[in-house]
């Protein structure tokens, strides 16, 4: 019987100041494999490989976030599982002290392959305690209602951002109601027709109506920014009392615009904290596994 | 390639309509596999190999349910890929316009199969259109509550259906949760966990509004398949729901029903059950 070497896991340190010049290489990181599950399908959805990454090292402990591109994934037959269209290479949060969670999808190995041969490319910890400019704090944010929030930080990193009060929001979202219900009722006929029937037409309606109308239901004590961040640095943005981030009850994003929804009035000190993906603040560590058996 | 045996229930109706007298004729069904899906997992929660199981021929069109029951399932490299200890599938009832969709729930073959050599059992498709006494009605079901409807079909297949009210549904409940309580009482911390467990789903779950029909089904034999609700003019009310709590059956409605309108209890009975045998041969795992 043919024996195959155990699973292994490789981080390539040295070669990461030569590749990465602007960016800081990772000391201590390394990566292995977790869950495996190769979903194989006739159908037409769902099916891919998909392979649960785990972090362990020291460099996790400042870590805020993290994500992972590939670069090469190989079945033992030599067959290419990078995947056609790029994956969700979103920076993952890590969440209560935990790692963040990190998942890669490939494309399905042979049905005959028994590993996966080389799975390589990096991860990317996103650490701001290991740059200033990556932690922009604002002050006194519910003073600073309807009006762009005035910060040089912000500004050197091309971020601008508007806190906007739940009042004002609430009338540009009646607003917004109108335009959409006034654009419908303009289509109502096409709709029709197109539906085949007046129900379906008018369940079709509905739809549209409650996806539009999802953001514009929000509370009193809710923070409501509108973002401009054309370059895509900003990690995320949290609210922050005299002991610490204050817990938010739930969060929206869509586009530029992020509701924090809180249960409670927010302390007149609170103050809003910017995390921005600046080069020094991102460890990048290349990692390679090898013989990785499948299921 | 994929090569389906499609076998009729022809031979083997005569078995599956055992003690009527005189058998009518063999409905045409057939059975097909559908999507194969293989989910192969390192930890093994929820991995298994899933093969769908369409239904054709004229009489499926008829079909209100069904099942299947596996009773041979070898991969080409001779792993048997039946699950141990499984319980019988329920029955999945038709969605639309469409026969049932039926699952069978296998064993991951060997990762150097290349296809299942054979999966075997049978389909029980329930066909009310073939026995009148598969559905039973009670016309201006809501001036009669909380008394056993009266049904020579309900009789036959030894069962009772009641529609109750709110108020002797509450009341059962309450009668219910009483007992619960002792047996938890009576079972220590574990009791108590499985009581406070039961009670959360049940809150969650057991939401009845004020549109809702309560059906009482004391049924042993487990001959109810399904209740409907029609108007004065035989037309289906379509319900937004239904879920089951102990001996209850919840059947969830957004508008208050007619006065006039009527309910029908669907029975599986010998003649309106058909067990068709199936035989799958080389299916090709993806």
């Amino acid at each position: 019987m043919r024996r195959r070497p155990g699973p292994q896991f490789i981080l390539a340190f040295g070669l990461a100041p030569v590749l990465f010049a602007s960016s800081v290489s990772g000391q201590d990181l390394r990566v292995s494999a977790g869950t495996i599950e190769d979903r194989r399908t006739t159908g037409e959805f769902f099916g891919g490989l998909e392979i649960e990454l785990k972090l362990t090292g020291d460099d996790l402990a400042d870590a805020r976030a993290a994500r992972v591109t590939l670069t090469k994934a190989q079945d033992e037959g030599g067959r290419d599982l990078l995947p056609e269209k790029k994956g969700d290479e979103d920076f993952q949060k890590s969440s209560s002290g935990r790692a963040p969670d990190l998942k890669i999808n490939l494309k399905n190995p042979a049905r005959g392959a028994s590993a996966i041969k080389e799975i390589s490319g990096e991860v990317q910890l996103f650490a701001p305690s290991r740059d200033p400019a990556a932690t922009i704090v604002i002050d006194r944010l519910v003073s600073r209602m309807d009006k762009p929030i005035d910060s040089s930080a912000l500004k050197s990193q091309q971020i601008k951002a508007r806190l906007v009060s739940p009042k004002v929001y609430r009338a540009q979202a009646k607003k917004r109601d109108a335009e959409l219900e006034a654009e419908m009722q303009k289509h109502k006929e096409e709709m029709k027709k197109e539906a085949g029937d007046d129900k379906t037409a008018e369940a079709l309606m509905a739809l549209v109506k409650g996806f539009a109308g999802m953001m514009n239901d929000v509370g009193d004590n809710d923070v409501i920014l509108q973002i401009e961040d054309p370059q895509g640095k900003l990690l995320d943005v949290e609210v922050v009392g005299a002991s610490g981030v204050i817990d938010t009850r739930g969060s929206m994003s869509s586009g530029g615009l992020k509701i924090l929804q809180y249960s409670e009035k927010l302390p007149p000190d609170a103050k809003l904290r910017f995390l921005v993906k600046t080069k020094n603040a991102l460890l990048r560590a290349p990692f390679s596994l090898t013989n990785v058996p499948l299921p | 390639m994929l090569l389906a045996v499609l076998v009729l229930a022809a031979a083997q109706l005569a078995a599956a309509t055992a003690g009527t007298a005189t058998p009518s004729k063999p409905p045409a069904i057939g059975v097909t596999p559908g999507d194969v899906t293989d989910r192969r997992r390192n930890d093994n929660t929820f991995a298994g190999l899933e093969v769908e199981l369409k239904l054709t021929g004229e009489a499926a069109g008829g079909a209100r349910g069904a099942r299947a029951l596996v009773e041979k399932a070898v991969d080409d490299t001779g792993r048997n890929l039946v699950k141990e200890g499984g319980r019988p599938a329920d029955f999945e009832k038709a969605t639309g316009q469409g026969s049932p969709a039926l699952k069978l729930d296998l064993r991951n073959p060997a990762r150097r199969a290349k296809s299942v050599r054979e999966i075997s059992g049978s389909v029980e498709v329930f066909l009310p259109d073939r026995d009148p006494a598969a559905v039973a009605s009670a016309d201006r079901f809501l001036s009669r509550m909380d008394q056993p409807i009266a049904a020579p079909a309900l009789k036959a297949a030894q069962t009772e259906v009641t529609v109750v009210s709110r108020k002797t549904f509450d009341a059962e409940k309450k009668k219910d949760e009483e007992r619960k309580k002792k047996e938890a009482e009576s079972a220590g911390i574990a009791g108590a966990m499985v009581s406070a467990f039961t009670g959360l789903f049940e809150g969650l779950f057991g939401d009845i509004g004020e549109n809702d029909v309560l059906v009482r089904v004391t049924d042993p034999g487990k001959k109810v398949f399904g209740v409907e609700v029609f108007d004065a003019a035989g037309k289906r009310i379509d319900d937004s729901g239904s879920m089951k709590v102990g001996e209850f059956w919840i059947v969830k409605f957004t508008e208050k029903l007619p006065a006039d309108a009527s309910l029908r209890i669907y029975l599986m009975t010998p003649k309106a059950l058909v067990t068709v045998p199936f035989s799958l041969k080389d299916v090709a795992l993806p």
